[in-house]
This record gives C-alpha cells, structure tokens and sequence, in this order.
C-alpha cells in the first residue's frame, strides 16, 4: 500500500491522531541529542502501534551505511549495526530512496515488495518511514509486527507525524550542539588570551634583554591566571547542588 | 633595501614590543600599527607594507574577517596572522582566506621575523 492512498480521516480519527501526538511532540523536546531524539521517536512510535519491535537508522555518508539500532518496546536500548546503503532491507530502502513502505499481513515478508528480506526472523510486517529534515533524508525508522496484520490509516499518520517530527528535532538539537560548541570555544579562546598576551610579551622582552619589562608581563600573567582560576572556582561553586 | 612591515594588534604591550623589535632588524622597518580590523585594512591601503602581522583577537572586527578585505584592497601586501590560542579550524580558515602564514605568538621574535623574510622570498618566486 502506498501512503497516499491511505484516505482522509474522519474528525474523530484526527482528533485522536493530535491528541497522542502532542506527546510525541512534547517527549522529543526533551531530548538533547541525535541518538536520544532517535530513541525517543522510535519508543513513541513503537507504544502508539503497539508493535513488537522495529529499528531505528541514521544515514552515515561517509561510510555509506545506515547506522541501524534494533529497539523492543519498554526498553531504551538495543543492538546497534552498520548496514550497507545497498542492502535490500525496507528501512534501509527508505533512508536510501525516501520511500514509505508497508509490508502488511504477509506470511512471507516481500510479497508486495520484491526483492527485500526481513531484518527479524519473525517478522510478518512492517512499516518504514524516511526521518527527513530540510535538506535531506536522514535516516529511517522501521515499526515490525510479529504477526500479519492490516496497518491502519490512523496509523500511518501516526507514523508519518512522528517521523516529521524526529527530523524536526535532530535539526534543534543538532544546531544547539553547534552553538554550544562555539559558546564554549570562545570562552576557552577569552580565558586563554589575557595570559598568553602577557607570556608572549614577557618572552620578547627576554630577547631584548629588558628584564624588568619582562618581569612586569610575567606578574600580570601570573595575576590573569589567579583571576581566571578564581572565577573558574565560583562558577563551579554557583553549579553544585545545594546541600 | 628593508622589508616595511605593519602591525595590528589590539595588546598595546605586545604590539609596541614587537615594534622594539622590528627596530632592532637591520632588514625591516615598521611603517604602521593598527588596533582593529578596520586600522588593518586602512593600514594596508594606505600604507602598503610588505608584510603586514595580524591580530585574530581584536575588538570591532577581528583579523580573520579584515583578511579576506585585505587581501582583495592590497593584493601585494602579504599577510602573517599572529594567534594566543593553536585552533586547526582558525588557521585553515585563514589559509584558506589567503593568509601567507599564521604563528603563534609564543613564538620568537627571530621565527617571527624569518616568516617575515619568508612572504617576501615566495612573493618574489
């Protein structure tokens, strides 16, 4: 079944699809990396189908694999493998092609679509939706039943929201790392300026046999660093936590 | 004849020693100093040193966004960029914004000065 052909949904499917995606929105802002965004998407998907496990991947271009964890629903962590971007694998078709597949009531998984093989022995069926942010597809993730059944058109919404939603928020979190990175080179470029400024100066007036001259920039270097260490210690003062 | 030599460096102690030191050389002469980015590019305009020392740290504009300025205003004035702090990311960056050489500035004043002498034998190959 192709997506598109899902159908409309009634009102009253609709408000049951925002209902349980506001918590889906609301647990993934929570999370403050790539790996914990792709968990929690995944954990959400997996609870609002109540599927039986499923796989989790992000594209890893240099190495032209997708990074694939395997999750089982009430648990945080799994397996991890490194897939080639060749591999006929429905998630990984869908991270490679953008593609949507569902594999639904199929005693043999690939009926419908020729040519893949199942990740799980006992899988029956599946769905596998591209995690997209603005520029590209960045992974995908894949929600496996144990058991040939029909996947709903509430459902794929449900999959499909959740999905826009991961690429959404690996993009924040991603752009917080950035930010963060550079907060803390230029904190790191502002401590190391005021006594490197003054050792360097000291060390030309060494050259030039000016031995006082030399002195006084050592004593300020000395006094920047005394001042950047006490700063430094009542900061790490103001972070403990109360007793 | 002596290689004219400018300076930008917004640490007045630092830039007035190495000025001290430029004196001392029997083959360079200092010919102008600047605090900011913007002193930079006006240095180079007007007074076309041979070799211009950089600053990355300075208020206003800082070194690494006056260089790519500098280079397309005074295309002949050769540029050393001068760094407290050894970040790989900061000297690709200004290599590839068209610095001729980037030193820290632990460094000597006889290193500082071979990199000076250095611009001007690649210039004139």
């Amino acid at each position: 079944m192709e997506f598109d052909e899902a159908g409309e949904l009634d009102d009253a499917t609709r408000a049951a699809l925002y209902e349980r995606l506001y918590a889906v929105v609301t647990s993934l802002s929570h999370a403050s990396s790539p790996e914990e965004v792709l968990v929690r998407t995944f954990s959400e998907a997996l609870e609002l189908l109540d599927a039986d496990a499923g796989f989790v991947g992000l594209v890893d271009e240099a190495r032209d694999v997708l990074h694939v964890r395997r999750l089982v629903p009430g648990t945080s962590t799994g397996e991890t493998v490194d897939v080639p971007r060749s591999d006929p694998l429905p998630i990984v078709v869908s991270a490679r092609d953008g593609q949507v597949l569902v594999i639904e009531s199929n005693e043999v998984l690939g009926c419908d679509f020729p040519g893949l093989r199942r990740m799980d022995p006992d899988d029956h069926a599946c769905v596998s939706f591209p995690i997209r942010t603005a520029d590209r597809v960045r992974g995908a993730i894949n929600v496996a039943f144990h058991q040939p059944r029909p996947v709903t058109p509430l459902e794929l919404h449900l999959i499909a929201r959740i999905a826009d939603h991961c690429g959404a928020e690996l993009e924040r979190v991603e752009h917080v790392q950035r930010l963060e990175d550079e907060l803390r080179r230029a904190r790191a470029l502002e401590i190391h300026d005021d006594v490197v400024q003054s050792i360097a100066t000291a060390k030309l007036h060494l050259e030039l046999d000016d031995v006082n001259e030399a002195a006084r920039h050592l004593t300020e270097a000395l006094d920047a660093s005394k001042a950047i260490a006490s700063r430094l210690a009542s900061e790490a003062s103001d972070l403990r936590r109360p007793d | 004849m002596r290689i004219t030599v400018g300076i930008c460096d917004d640490k007045d102690a630092y830039r007035q020693v190495i000025g001290i030191c430029i004196g001392l050389a029997p083959d360079l002469e200092l010919v102008g100093e600047g605090r900011t980015g913007r002193e930079a590019i006006e240095l180079a305009v007007d007074r076309r040193p041979d070799v211009l020392l950089l600053d990355v740290a300075m208020p206003i504009m800082d070194g690494l966004t006056a260089l790519p300025a500098i280079r397309e205003a005074a295309p002949d004035v050769s540029v050393i960029m001068l760094t407290g702090f050894a970040d790989p990311r900061t000297r690709e960056r200004a290599m590839l914004n068209g610095a001729h050489d980037y030193i820290e500035k632990g460094a000597t004043f006889d290193e500082i000065a071979m990199a000076i002498r250095s611009c001007m034998v690649r210039e004139a190959s």
